[in-house]
């Protein structure tokens, strides 16, 4: 009777070791992980700023941006060569 | 006997458990350092509103301004004190700025006739280089392009590239 | 029967001990977080950066007027008087909110850029006046 309670303690003990080890392991992992969207959310962190304060293009609603208005200013002027200079000023902005 | 062997065992879970947590705290400390630590990038928002500030001082309501174009001509003066024209500061010992403006002709877009410059030259290259792909640790580059006419009607098209450095300011 | 009355008690205890443990633990932790988010590292430099952009994209003569109620309560903590967080020289922004610490950003547009504390019956309001003059 006496060994079979001993036996049964050594398993016990056993399985308590194996579930701290992997429970280690996934603790790392998961540090590991969060680690990585921290730094990822860092560099995407902004400033909040509002862009029509600093009279900045805003693409995302459809208004019409500083450079844009000038540029629509002189057509009202002058129309000749529209397309040629409409596919100038879309061609490759770097923004 | 088992008593005892019980709570020598839960002795050693228990140091192991605070091991744990000091690990957990460390990398909890970790990411709100890096996280916090990082530097707020505003290099982009800076270029567009140099662009926005050279195309305001150099065109107005469509038209060129006279001190930039008048009588068919490009004005060299306008050139050599770009930077006080447009009230735009840039530190000759330390320029973290730098602007290009060039005009180009309806007939032949392929090369400018007037080009005005000023700041460090040397980052035209690393704009070259983040063509296909950013780099964050390169300077900041931005390119706009506007229309204006000369004071008799002629067709200019005007290519800004604005480009902003301060890597150790904005980067980490 | 008496054994067994020992280990109830023994094991109440360690629990506690454990859980009050790691509650002290996390409340440290979140302290700790909240207390990162609202420093005056981050504010400051925020804040500098902040007004550096508007004045770069500021005409003469032009007034503006910036919320800086946070950075006003973090100075006041910090024994910083509200009318001192904030100094331009040159072309420089530096927004200071603790003793040892201050950020400074330069800005590119050439103009002659001051600053000061807004009052309302004579208390700060928390908001700052930049004032943009030609050069």
């Amino acid at each position: 009777m006496l060994s079979r309670d001993f036996r049964k303690n050594k398993i016990g003990q056993l399985s308590d070791a194996m579930t701290w080890i992997v429970a280690t392991i996934v603790i790392v992992v998961i540090l590991v992980i969060f680690f990585y969207a921290s730094s990822v959310l860092a560099e995407i962190k902004d400033l909040e700023v509002d862009s029509k304060i600093l009279f900045l293009d805003k693409q995302k609603t459809g208004e019409v941006g500083w450079i844009k208005e000038k540029t629509n200013f002189a057509f009202k002027l002058n129309k000749d060569n529209e397309e040629k200079i409409n596919n100038w000023l879309e061609e490759n902005e770097k923004s | 006997m088992k008593n005892l062997n019980k709570r020598g065992a839960d002795k050693i879970i228990s140091v192991y458990w605070f091991g744990i947590l000091v690990l957990v705290a460390g990398g909890i400390f970790l990411m709100v350092y890096t996280f916090y630590n990082h530097p707020y990038d505003v290099r982009g928002l800076e270029a567009k509103i140099m662009a926005n500030k050279v195309a305001d001082c150099l065109s107005k309501q469509g038209m060129l301004e006279s001190d930039v174009f008048s009588n068919g001509n490009f004005n060299e003066d306008f050139k050599n004190n770009f930077l006080d024209k447009c009230n735009i500061i840039i530190d000759a010992n330390d320029p973290q700025y730098y602007v290009k403006v060039g005009f180009f002709s309806v007939e032949d877009l392929s090369k400018s006739v007037f080009e005005i410059d000023a700041g460090n030259k040397n980052w035209v290259v690393d704009c070259d280089v983040q063509e296909d792909e950013e780099h964050e640790k390169l300077p900041e580059c931005l390119e706009k392009r506007l229309y204006a006419l000369g004071d008799s009607g002629e067709q200019h098209l005007i290519k800004i590239l604005s480009i902003v450095g301060k890597v150790e300011e904005n980067v980490k | 029967m008496i054994n067994r009355k020992n280990k109830k008690a023994n094991l109440l205890v360690e629990n506690l001990v454990f859980i009050i443990l790691n509650l002290v633990f996390l409340a440290i932790l979140i302290l700790f977080i909240a207390k990162q988010g609202g420093g005056a590292v981050v504010l400051e430099q925020s804040y500098a950066k902040n007004i550096a952009l508007l004045i770069d994209s500021a005409k003469p003569v032009m007034t503006l007027k910036l919320n800086m109620q946070d950075a006003q309560k973090l100075a006041e903590k910090n024994g910083i008087a509200f009318n001192e967080i904030v100094t331009i020289s040159g072309n420089v922004v530096k927004v200071k909110l603790s003793e040892k610490g201050g950020y400074s950003y330069d800005f590119f547009n050439d103009v002659d850029a001051t600053a000061y504390p807004d009052e309302t019956r004579g208390k700060y309001n928390g908001l700052y006046v930049f004032v943009i003059n030609e050069k």
